[in-house]
Formats: C-alpha cells, structure tokens, sequence
C-alpha cells in the first residue's frame, strides 16, 4: 500500500465536511508571505523535528486549532513526513510522472 | 557577501552564485547531466559555481533556495482536500515528491555537502519573490515595475510588484489554480506537444493559424479583467487533479480529441496555437497597463516562464507603456536561482544597490575552456583540427565559411544562463538562403520542420533589417522583418496550395534573408555588441564585410532532446552525429571530412524527444 492511502480517509472526511472546499474556486485566502521576523519574504525553515514540522503546518491552517479533523490530518502528514524522509528513494513510477508532466 | 542560489526539484534545476550583488556564476544542471530540464538538486551546476569562486558551500554566507516547499505544500494538501475521491491519482504525484524530497531539501544538501554555508541553515525565498528578484536586481533600473507570470509557485501564478533600490515589494497576486502559464501549457499539451519543453514550439506554430477560436477561448475557458487578472473555468481542465492538462469537455471544444505527439499537424492545431497565442497577448498587456497604473513606474522588469513568449514581449515592447522594458534571460525556473541568490544579497547583506546597466553581462555566466584546455582534448582523442589565431584570420575564416553556406558549430566563451544560445554555444549559418531552414531542421537538429530560426544581427545595424529599434541582446522579443526585404508570400496560401506540406512552405522564400524570417514576417532577435561578446561580435563583423549583410542564423548547439552543449567533449559529439560542416572551438577549426570514423551505436536513443 502506498503511504498516501493513509490520508485518504482523512482528506475525503475534510472534503465531506467542506472544509476548504472553496481553496480551488476562489483561490487561496490572501496570506502574505513576508515574514515579520525578517522583514523579507526569506525564511529559514525550522522543520528538523515532528514537533516543529507540525507546529509549522498549524501555523498555515487557520482553523487547525478549532478543528479536530484538521489536526488529526497536519498529525498524520507530519508522521508520514518523516517516514517518508528517511526512505532512501522514490518510486520510479512517481519519478516519471513528475518528470513527464 | 558570497551567496549560492538554488533551484531545483520541479523543473530546470540550477545555481547560482553572487557576491555583493554581482553575478559570479549561474548554470543549470541538464548542461553536466545531459538530461534536459534537469529537475535533480543541481549539484554539479553548484560545484560548478563554487569551483568559479574558489570555494566551498561550507565557506558562503548564505544559501539560499528559490522556492518555499512548505507553502507548496499547503496548497497540494488543500488540492487534495478539495477534490475528495479524486484527489488519489494527484496526492500521489505531488504529495510524494513534497514529502519523499522537497521539505527536506535542508537534509539533502547538509549530507551532501556537511554544512550549508557559515550558518549551516538553507534560507527559502518564495518563489515568485525569486522571479522577481531575477528580473529586477539584474536589471539596469533603479526602479521599476515587475511582472511575474508562471504555471505556478507555492500558490501565486502571476505577481505585480515594485522594485526599489534593495526593496522588492508584490502587490498583487493571483493565485492557483488559475494560472495564464497552466492555460498556455494545456494548449501545448492538446496539440501533441510536451509541456515545459514543447510550448516554445507551440509558440512558433501560432503564424500558421488563424485566431478563429479566441472568443471560444475567452467564453469558456478563461474570465479575462481589465485589470488583467483572470479566472480559468476548471470544468475543463484536469491538471488539478490527474496527470494529464485537459479533459474530454475541452476537447469537445475544439471538435476532437488532442493530436497524438509526434503525429500531422493539422489547421486546428495552428488555428488553436494562433488563438491561445491571442488570449496570452491580451492578458499580458492588460497586466502590464495595470502594473503601470498602480506602480507609476517609468520601467517594467518581467520574469517567470510566461516572460519566455517572446512574440507577446514584441506586442508589449510595441505597446510603448513603458520607456523600456528589461527581460530575464533565464526567466524560467532556473532563473530563480539566480533570483533567490540575489535577494539574500540585497536584503540580508551590507550592499546598496546601485542601478549600474545591465548586470547579466550577456547572460554568459557558465564555464569557458581555454584554447589550451581545448588543443589538449582534441590531441589526447587524436581528433584533427586547424589552430587559427583570433587576432589574425580566426573571424575572417569563420565569416568565409558561412558565406559557402557551411553551417557551424560555434563554441567560444562561457556558456549562456537560460535557454537561449547566444553565441557561444550555437550552430550558425547563413541567414540568406532558402533551402538552409529545412536543412538545418532536418538534418542538424532533427526537430520539426515547420520551426523558425532565429537571427544574430549586429546591434548598431538592427533597425536596417527589422523594425526594432532598441537592443535585443537576449533574443527575447519578437519584431518583423523591414518592410523593404519582404517578399510577397502569404501562409494560408502557400499551406493550402501546398496541402499543408510544412517544409514545402517553409522552402519559400519570404525576405531576402529567409532562414531567420517566419512565416508572418517576424524574427526572434538577437543584437550583438562588441561590449558583451567580442568574439561573436567579430565573426558578424567579418561576415558584413565579406557579404555585407550584418545577419545570420543562430540556433542552439544540441540536437532535439539534448541540452545545449556544455564541454568541448558534448560539442564534438554533436558535430560528428549530423550534417554539421565545420566546428570550431575557441580557435581550433574542425572540417567534417577530415575527421576520422565516430563509433557512436543508438546515440538516438540517447535523448528523449522533446
């Protein structure tokens, strides 16, 4: 089983409950990314941990910390992150896909 | 400040190398690999730039990527979401990426190279901060507006902005899935052709057509504003979700299935590419009106893929909405290497930018050999060749040549940044003749034959040939022909006559230097200055005096689905695998019938068709 069948189930209960159903439509919310620590739009990505990796994607979801599903899901992307960072590879079939597109 | 610019893992991965704020190196990958659109982390193109600086990624001061994968997976994740059921097929194209790779670019840098610069952390810039960046910084203007427009970074697809001195600032954005370079390449995509790397040819078909589905277009596909900014009708396209551009309901659209690649090109083809050409043009010019509106600014900086459409670049020069317009030659994706590296520069950096002409010094930025590297390669293969001093007969024998008609590999110098040759890695040949258009298609870079050339003029005598005025140095805009080299010669005639034989018409002639004239008239030009490219300078010069004609063809060194050469080693090869006459690296002269026996089994295999 490929490790994103894990979030299927996740994601489609997102998309039953219409939870950002309209990010396709209307686009995304106007979020800027300047970041006010370095008045720039550069950052340094602090992601080294599932700690601060889940920490990072909360920080993009506005409603994570009224939704538990939201937060069920950014628990299992981070683990699913780190799972699939220590994999020493990626599958020849996705590679192709990528490199035709 | 020494700063490393990174691109990479999407498409045309490169480097690029600064310090305090000028350009040191910049190269992509595909160029050391000789994949094409290289999408690896580009290690080679950044050992390449350390090597130019004669340092280490341990010793810079900052690294910086061009692109900000977090946010990128946002917006994958919220695709994903969006489409529920269907979204399996798209999280596992993009999902796996993001997550195997992308975030964790910091990782594979740091086991690669034991430190990221004296900080030992990877700096992010967004991506369309890094196109900017690219447009902007480069650029001869203290202050300018900037347009950036792609198939998509994170999220935005199209910025306007300002440029100020060190300060970039966007203000506006559009954001995905409505994209003008999404739309561009699902056109590309339903007529046969690749995307990343076909839309250039789509390009190129679109004055074989008639625009006789614009308002298809803009009734059904795309909302276009007068402000320019727009709304694609997802009902017909599937790049959000799958691995294919569009659905069965555009193809309904346009009266059938997409052309299977590599098949007849047909008039709904080049109608389409005429059509799409339109809408693109339209949409371009209307952001740039508004960029001006909301900016004031006097200059406009362009950068992001859509900026390569050099015919739209020609409209907007046209337009005259602004006193001038500075394009980035690499204005793709690996482009935002060399963006991102120039942002760090100048907003994390002592240095003041001081608006000094154009910085890209001819976008000649990769690695030269010497003439003695080069007599070393060609005695250690025992490969025959005649050393010519450059100061004597070296462009005198260049220019002869191409006034006999032999086409020539030209390798001098270092190595352009971006996808256009621009003299040093070339195939040139005379502009005059007629037949010298197919054959270099045919036999010489074995690509299609209805694709244009385009022409090397010298810069003091362009407005003699063309109706340009301004400088064009990195063949990025598009003007026609002057009226007075014209010959009567019309293409919807010539195809219906021909029964829509391509290389029948493209054997007509059109001007009096048909291989660098396409069917409407137009040229995709280049000026020389004897400033920025000495050597490809003189070779034109020596040829105005032999023929007294100041224009020749310039086409890239490579055959179809290869890179531009990078080594005198790929530039050999390419010369012995087609009807190349001579080659000449740096001084050293190569005639074809003196070479010897090149053993060289299934090298069209080598290459995958673009």
């Amino acid at each position: 089983m490929h490790e994103l069948d894990l979030l299927q189930p996740m994601t489609q209960k997102l998309h039953d409950a219409h939870i950002m159903d309209e990010c396709l439509s209307a686009g995304r919310d106007e979020k800027s990314y300047y970041s006010e620590n370095t008045g720039t739009y550069l950052e340094q990505l602090q992601i080294n941990t599932p700690v601060l990796f889940e920490k990072k994607l909360r920080e993009m979801w506005s409603d994570a910390d009224e939704n538990e599903d939201v937060q069920r899901l950014i628990k299992l992307v981070t683990v699913l992150a780190f799972k699939m960072k220590e994999e020493e590879w990626v599958s020849d079939v996705v590679k192709e896909r990528i490199y035709n597109f | 400040m020494l700063t490393l610019g990174i691109s990479g893992l999407y498409h045309d991965s490169a480097a690029a190398l600064c310090m305090d704020g000028m350009i040191i190196a910049a190269a992509q990958e595909e160029r050391f690999t000789r994949i094409k659109h290289d999408l690896n982390i580009p290690y080679h193109a950044i050992d390449y730039c350390m090597k130019e600086a004669g340092s280490s990624v341990k010793n810079l001061d900052c690294v910086v990527y061009y692109d900000n994968p977090f946010l990128t997976l946002d917006r994958s994740l919220k695709n994903v979401i969006a489409l529920g059921k269907e979204g399996k097929q798209f999280a596992e194209r993009n999902l796996s990426s993001l997550l195997h790779n992308k975030i964790w670019i910091e990782d594979h840098l740091r086991k690669r190279y034991g430190k990221i610069g004296r900080e030992d952390a990877l700096w992010f810039a967004e991506h369309h901060i890094s196109h900017c960046a690219s447009a902007f910084y480069p650029s001869p203007f203290e202050e300018a507006a900037i347009l950036t427009i792609d198939g998509v970074g994170e999220w935005t697809t199209t910025a306007i902005g300002v440029g100020r001195g060190n300060s970039i600032q966007i203000l506006k954005r559009i954001n995905y899935p409505h994209s003008l370079g999404l739309l561009y390449s699902a056109f590309t995509y339903f007529c046969g052709f690749k995307v990343n790397s076909g839309d250039y040819k789509f390009m190129g078909l679109a004055p074989y057509g008639e625009p006789v589905y614009t308002d298809l277009i803009k009734e059904n596909l795309i909302d276009i504003k007068q402000d320019g900014s727009f709304r694609l009708n997802l009902e017909y396209f599937d790049f959000y979700r799958n691995d294919v551009m569009t659905n069965e309901k555009f193809a309904e659209l346009f009266g059938g299935e997409r052309r299977a690649p590599e098949s007849l090109i047909t008039k709904r083809e080049m109608d389409i590419a005429a059509s799409a050409q339109k809408v693109t043009e339209e949409v371009i010019l209307l952001l740039a009106r508004h960029a001006k509106e909301i900016t004031g600014m006097n200059h406009l900086v362009m950068a992001g893929g859509v900026a390569l459409n050099c015919v739209a670049n020609g409209k907007l020069v046209q337009e005259n909405i602004f006193d001038d317009i500075w394009i980035q030659p690499a204005a793709g994706d690996a482009g935002g290497a060399l963006g991102a590296a120039l942002y760090a520069e100048y907003q994390l950096g002592k240095e003041k930018r001081v608006a000094a002409g154009d910085m890209q010094k001819g976008s000649y930025l990769g690695p030269q050999y010497s003439e003695e590297e080069i007599r070393s390669f060609l005695d250690k293969e025992g490969y025959k060749y005649h050393a010519i001093d450059k100061e004597q007969n070296l462009y005198l024998e260049i220019a002869g040549l191409l006034e006999k008609g032999k086409v020539i590999g030209l390798f001098q110098g270092r190595m352009e940044y971006g996808p256009r040759a621009l003299g040093n890695r070339s195939i040139i040949a005379d502009a005059r003749s007629e037949e010298m258009q197919a054959k270099i298609n045919l036999k010489i870079k074995y690509r299609e034959s209805f694709r244009p050339f385009a022409p090397s003029v010298l810069e003091e005598d362009v407005s003699k040939y063309f109706e340009l005025t301004k400088r064009s140095p990195y063949m990025l805009i598009v003007a026609n022909v002057n009226e007075n080299r014209r010959k009567p010669f019309h293409v919807l005639e010539s195809l219906t006559d021909s029964g829509y034989d391509m290389l029948q018409v493209v054997r007509t002639g059109r001007s009096d230097i048909p291989a660098v004239t396409h069917v409407d008239y137009s040229a995709r030009i280049q000026t020389v200055s004897k400033e920025t490219n000495p050597y490809y300078y003189g070779v034109l010069e020596a040829y105005k005096r032999k023929t007294n004609c100041s224009v020749i063809v310039n086409t890239s060194f490579n055959v179809r689905g290869e890179p531009i050469v990078c080594t005198p080693k790929d530039a050999y090869r390419c010369f012995m695998r087609t009807e190349m006459d001579v080659l000449v690296l740096e001084n050293c002269i190569l005639y074809k019938e003196e070479q010897g026996t090149f053993i060289d089994e299934d090298w069209q295999n080598e290459f995958q068709l673009d």
